[in-house]
C-alpha cells in the first residue's frame, strides 16, 4: 500500500509542478550570481559564508551544479512513473486532467446506440475510430503532433549541447597586431586549449597575424594572414564577424593595448604604393620609392594633431614629401575564442522543431473524445485535449447541440 | 543561401498564421507564396537599402499586431486584410534582411531584425498578460503588497541604485580617480561619471517601505482571521506615501539642482571603484578628484520600479470581487490564456532567433549571461503556468501570480544591471 501511494505521489501532477518550481528557483540564481566564473572570483566578490555556500552548491555554474543534476534525475524518474501509470490504466480512466469536463459530461449519458454510432451522430466531421465493442474515440486537430515535435526538438537541442561539450574543442588565440614577419608578432602569438578550468598550449595547426587595413580605424577592419603548412592566405577581420579557419571558428573577444609590447603600426603610401611597418616612438622609418629614400618618418606619439614627423631626405622637393600619406595606429593585442561546432545544424534543427512544435501545440489544439458504453444502452463521454488555445467546453457544447440536449 | 534563412523563417511563420486565421481562403494564402517565389528569384541578384530595412521592421511589427488582434477575436474584420499585409511584410523584410547581408550596406547580424521584432512582440504580450493578471488579482492584498515591497526594496540592494548622475552646464561631471597599488604607486587612472543621492529620497523610500510592511502585516492578520475589508484610510495613506516617493524619483528624470554633499559624492566614487576593482586589480586605495557640479539627472530604472510598486499598492487596496465566478472573470480567464499562449509563441521565436544571433555575435548559441538565465526562468514560469492552470483548477489565482512573476523577472533582467542588482550583463538596455 505504501509503495502504491509513493508511486502515485511520484506520478502525480503535483510532483511535475514541484520539479518545475524547483527548476525555476535554481535558475533564478543565474540572474544574480555571475555564471561560468572561477570559484576564486566568487570568493573575492562575496562574504566568506556566502561564497562558501555558492561554491558548495555550485551556484556559479548553476546549470551543471549537483542540485540541477539531481533535479534532472528526479524529472526522468517522474516521467517514467507517469508513462508507467498511463500504460497501466486505460485511455478512459486517464482523464484526471479533464475532470471537470468529465463531470459535466455525465449529463450526456444518453440512451441508445453503440459508442461509434453515438460519436458519428454527435461529432459528424471528426475522425472516428472504434476501440472495441464498447469503446470509440473521435479525434480532431494536431495538438499532440505539436507536443511530439516539441519533445523531439528539446531532445535534439539537449543532445547537440551534450555532444558539443564532449566532442568539440574550445580554446583561445592571442596575438599582437603587426606584419607576419615581425618578431613581436610571431613572439606574442599563442594558441591555448581550454582544459577544465585551465588553458594549456595547443598546436592548432595554423598561425594568424592581423594588421590594420588601409584607411581603417584602430578598431576597424583588419587584414589577417593565415599560415598553415607553409601556405599563407589572407582574410578580412570585419568587426562583428567571426573568422572561419578550417573547422575552427574564431570570435574576437578582446582588443586592448599591451603595455609590454607597445609600438605602432605605421602605413605610409606614396604613388599608390603602400608601405607597412611597425615602430616605437623615436624609431626612424625610411619611406622608399623606386629604390630611392624620399623621407624618414618619426612617430612622436598618438597626438591627433601631429602623430608623426616626416623628415625629407636631402634633395627631395617639398611637394613630393607632402604627397606621402601616413597612418599611425597603436599595436593592439587581440584575443580570439576558438571553437569547433560540428553539431551546429542539430542545434538549429532542434530549435526550429521546438518553435514549430510550440506553434502547433498552441495554435492548433487537438481533441480526443472517448465514449464508453456501459452495457446498459448508455454512453459515458470524456474529452482530452492538447494545446494552450484548446476549448473543451466548446466541444461539449457542440455535442449537446448535435444531440439536441440541454447544456 | 544563409542570407535567405530569415526570409524563409518569416515565410513559414506567415503560412502558419494563414493556417490559423484563414483556413478557408486558400486564394489569399497563395499570394505570399507567389510573391515570395518572385522574391527568392530577385534576391539572387538583389540589392537594398537601410531605409527599406527599417520600413520593413515597422510594417512587420504593425502587421503582427493586427494579426494577433484578429486571433484574439477583438477585431475580426482585420483578419480579412491581414494576409495581404503579411505578404507585403514577407517581401519587405526579406529584401531588407537579405540586402543587409549581401548588399553594400554596413554588415549587421542577419538575425537582429527577427530577434528584435519577436522580442518587442513578446514584450507587448507580457505587458498585456500582466495587465489581465493584475485585473484578476485586484484586492489580493498580501500577495500584491509583498510584490510591491520587493520592487521598492530592489534599489536598496545596490550602492548606486537610485542615485542621479551629476551635471554641470548640461555636461556629465567626470571624476578623475587614481588607483594605488600595494606598493603605493599609481596603478591606473580612471575617469568615472559622478553620482549623487537625490535629497530626501532615501528617508522617503524607507518611509514608503515601512508603510508597505505595516499594510502587509495588517493584511496578513486579516487574511488569517478571514476578515474582508475595503481599503479605507490606511490604504489611502500607504498609496499616498508611495505616490510621493514615485513623484520625487520621477522629478529626477529632468535636470534639477542637487545640493548633495561633496564629501559624500567623493566617498561614493571611491567605494564604487574599490568594489569594481577588488576582484581584478591589486588596488590598495583610491583617491578621487570630483569637480564642482550644479545639478543631476536620474535614471528611469528606479522610477519605473517605483511606478510599478505604486500600481501594485493601488490594486492591493482595490475592490475585490467576493462573489462566485462571474461572466467577466470567465472572460478574463479566457483572455489571459490566449494572451499567454501567443506570448509563449513569440517568446520561443525570440529565444530561437536570439540563440542564432548570439552564435554569430558571441560565438555560441548560449552564453552565461543573466539575460539568458532570465529567459530560461521565464520559460520555466510559462511551463508552470500551463501546468497549474490545467492540473490545479482549484487554485484560481495561481496562474495570474505566475504571470506577475514573469513580468518581475523581465523587469529585473532589463533593469537589474543598471541598478547593480543582477550579475554583469552583455546586454545593454540603456538607463
Amino acid at each position: 500500500m505504501t509503495v502504491s501511494r509513493a508511486f502515485e505521489a511520484l506520478a502525480s501532477r503535483r510532483t511535475t509542478i514541484g520539479i518545475m518550481a524547483t527548476f525555476c528557483v535554481l535558475t533564478s540564481a543565474g540572474l544574480f550570481v555571475p555564471q561560468g566564473v572561477p570559484a576564486s572570483t566568487i570568493t573575492a566578490s562575496y562574504s566568506t559564508s556566502l561564497s562558501q555556500l555558492i561554491v558548495a552548491m555550485g551556484i556559479h555554474n548553476v546549470m551543471s551544479s549537483w542540485a540541477m543534476q539531481l533535479l534532472s534525475v528526479a524529472l526522468v524518474v517522474h516521467l517514467l512513473a507517469v508513462l508507467i501509470q498511463g500504460w497501466m490504466t486505460g485511455p478512459v480512466e486517464r482523464v484526471s486532467a479533464s475532470r471537470f469536463v468529465w463531470v459535466t459530461a455525465q449529463a450526456l449519458r444518453s440512451s441508445g446506440a453503440h459508442p461509434e454510432a453515438f460519436l458519428r451522430k454527435a461529432l459528424p466531421d471528426w475522425r472516428i475510430r472504434s476501440l472495441g465493442p464498447k469503446r470509440a474515440v473521435a479525434t480532431r486537430g494536431v495538438g499532440f503532433v505539436g507536443f511530439l515535435l516539441l519533445v523531439l526538438g528539446f531532445c535534439l537541442l539537449v543532445s547537440s549541447w551534450i555532444l558539443h561539450g564532449w566532442l568539440d574543442t574550445k580554446g583561445r588565440v592571442q596575438l599582437v597586431t603587426g606584419p607576419l614577419d615581425d618578431s613581436a608578432t610571431t613572439g606574442w602569438y599563442s594558441a591555448e586549449l581550454h582544459d577544465g578550468d585551465r588553458y594549456r598550449q595547443w598546436d592548432i595547426g595554423f598561425k594568424l597575424a592581423c594588421e590594420q587595413a588601409v584607411g581603417s580605424d584602430w578598431n576597424g577592419t583588419r587584414k589577417c594572414a593565415v599560415t598553415r603548412e607553409g601556405q599563407t592566405s589572407t582574410v578580412d577581420l570585419i568587426p562583428g564577424r567571426d573568422l572561419q579557419i578550417e573547422a575552427h571558428r574564431l570570435t574576437l573577444i578582446g582588443m586592448d593595448r599591451d603595455a609590454n609590447v607597445g609600438g605602432f603600426e605605421v602605413i605610409a603610401s606614396l604613388d599608390g604604393v603602400v608601405q607597412r611597418s611597425t615602430a616605437s616612438i623615436g624609431t626612424p622609418i625610411p619611406v622608399i620609392s623606386n629604390g630611392k629614400e624620399i623621407a624618414t618618418l618619426l612617430v612622436s606619439g598618438l597626438s591627433a594633431v601631429d602623430p608623426v614627423a616626416v623628415v625629407p631626405a636631402p634633395g627631395v622637393s617639398r611637394e613630393r614629401v607632402e604627397s606621402i600619406t601616413v597612418s599611425v595606429q597603436p599595436r593592439a593585442r587581440l584575443t580570439f575564442s576558438v571553437a569547433t561546432n560540428r553539431f551546429h545544424w542539430v542545434t538549429l534543427g532542434g530549435g526550429c522543431l521546438v518553435v514549430l512544435g510550440l506553434l502547433m501545440a498552441l495554435l492548433f489544439p487537438g481533441y480526443r473524445v472517448y465514449v464508453v458504453g456501459d452495457g446498459d444502452e448508455r454512453c459515458d463521454v470524456s474529452i482530452r485535449w492538447n494545446g494552450g488555445l484548446a476549448r473543451p467546453t466548446q466541444v461539449l457544447s457542440q455535442i449537446h447541440q448535435q444531440l439536441g440536449t440541454e447544456h | 543561401m544563409m542570407s535567405l534563412l530569415p526570409t524563409i523563417a518569416l515565410f513559414v511563420l506567415a503560412l502558419l498564421w494563414f493556417g490559423a486565421l484563414r483556413r478557408q481562403r486558400k486564394t489569399v494564402a497563395a499570394i505570399p507564396l507567389l510573391v515570395h517565389s518572385a522574391l527568392l528569384v530577385w534576391l539572387t541578384c538583389g540589392s537594398g537599402s537601410w531605409l527599406l530595412l527599417s520600413t520593413s521592421t515597422l510594417i512587420l511589427t504593425a502587421s503582427w499586431v493586427c494579426g494577433l488582434l484578429a486571433v484574439l477575436s477583438m477585431r475580426k474584420q482585420w483578419s480579412t486584410w491581414f494576409p495581404v499585409a503579411q505578404a507585403v511584410v514577407c517581401v519587405l523584410s526579406g529584401i531588407g534582411v537579405a540586402s543587409a547581408m549581401d548588399g553594400e550596406s554596413p554588415p549587421i547580424n542577419p538575425w537582429t531584425i527577427p530577434h528584435v521584432v519577436a522580442a518587442v512582440l513578446w514584450f507587448v504580450f507580457v505587458i498585456a498578460a500582466t495587465g489581465v493578471a493584475l485585473t484578476r488579482l485586484r484586492g489580493r492584498r498580501v500577495g500584491l503588497l509583498l510584490s510591491a515591497l520587493c520592487l521598492s526594496a530592489f534599489p536598496l540592494l545596490s550602492s548606486h541604485g537610485s542615485m542621479v548622475r551629476l551635471h554641470q552646464d548640461d555636461q556629465p561631471v567626470i571624476a578623475e580617480a587614481t588607483l594605488h597599488d600595494s606598493d603605493g604607486d599609481t596603478a591606473v587612472i580612471r575617469s568615472v561619471p559622478v553620482r549623487g543621492a537625490i535629497p530626501y529620497e532615501n528617508p522617503l523610500r524607507k518611509l514608503a517601505l515601512g508603510a508597505i510592511v505595516f499594510g502587509l502585516a495588517i493584511a496578513f492578520v486579516q487574511k488569517k482571521a478571514r476578515i474582508e475589508t475595503q481599503g479605507g484610510a490606511l490604504g489611502l495613506v500607504i498609496v499616498g506615501i508611495v505616490a510621493i516617493h514615485t513623484a520625487l524619483l520621477a522629478s529626477a528624470l529632468f535636470p534639477r539642482p542637487i545640493d548633495a554633499s561633496h564629501a559624500e559624492v567623493v566617498e561614493t566614487v571611491r567605494e564604487r571603484l574599490l568594489m569594481e576593482t577588488t576582484t581584478t586589480e591589486d588596488v590598495l586605495n583610491v583617491s578621487a578628484a570630483v569637480p564642482p557640479y550644479t545639478g543631476g539627472v536620474g535614471s528611469y530604472a528606479p522610477t519605473l520600479l517605483s511606478v510599478m510598486s505604486l500600481v501594485l499598492v493601488f490594486l492591493a487596496y482595490g475592490r475585490r470581487d467576493l462573489e462566485e465566478p462571474t461572466t467577466k472573470s470567465n472572460v478574463l480567464e479566457r483572455l489571459e490564456g490566449r494572451v499567454v499562449a501567443l506570448g509563449v509563441v513569440f517568446w520561443s521565436l525570440m529565444v530561437l532567433t536570439g540563440c542564432l544571433w548570439s552564435d554569430i555575435a558571441w560565438g555560441s548559441f548560449v552564453v552565461p549571461d543573466p539575460k539568458v538565465y532570465a529567459q530560461i526562468l521565464v520559460g520555466g514560469l510559462y511551463a508552470l503556468y500551463f501546468l497549474v492552470q490545467r492540473f490545479t483548477p482549484a487554485r484560481v489565482d495561481g496562474p495570474s501570480w505566475l504571470l506577475l512573476a514573469v513580468s518581475l523577472v523581465v523587469i529585473l533582467s532589463m533593469l537589474g544591471s543598471q541598478l547593480g542588482i543582477t550579475a554583469p550583463s552583455l546586454h545593454d538596455f540603456g538607463g
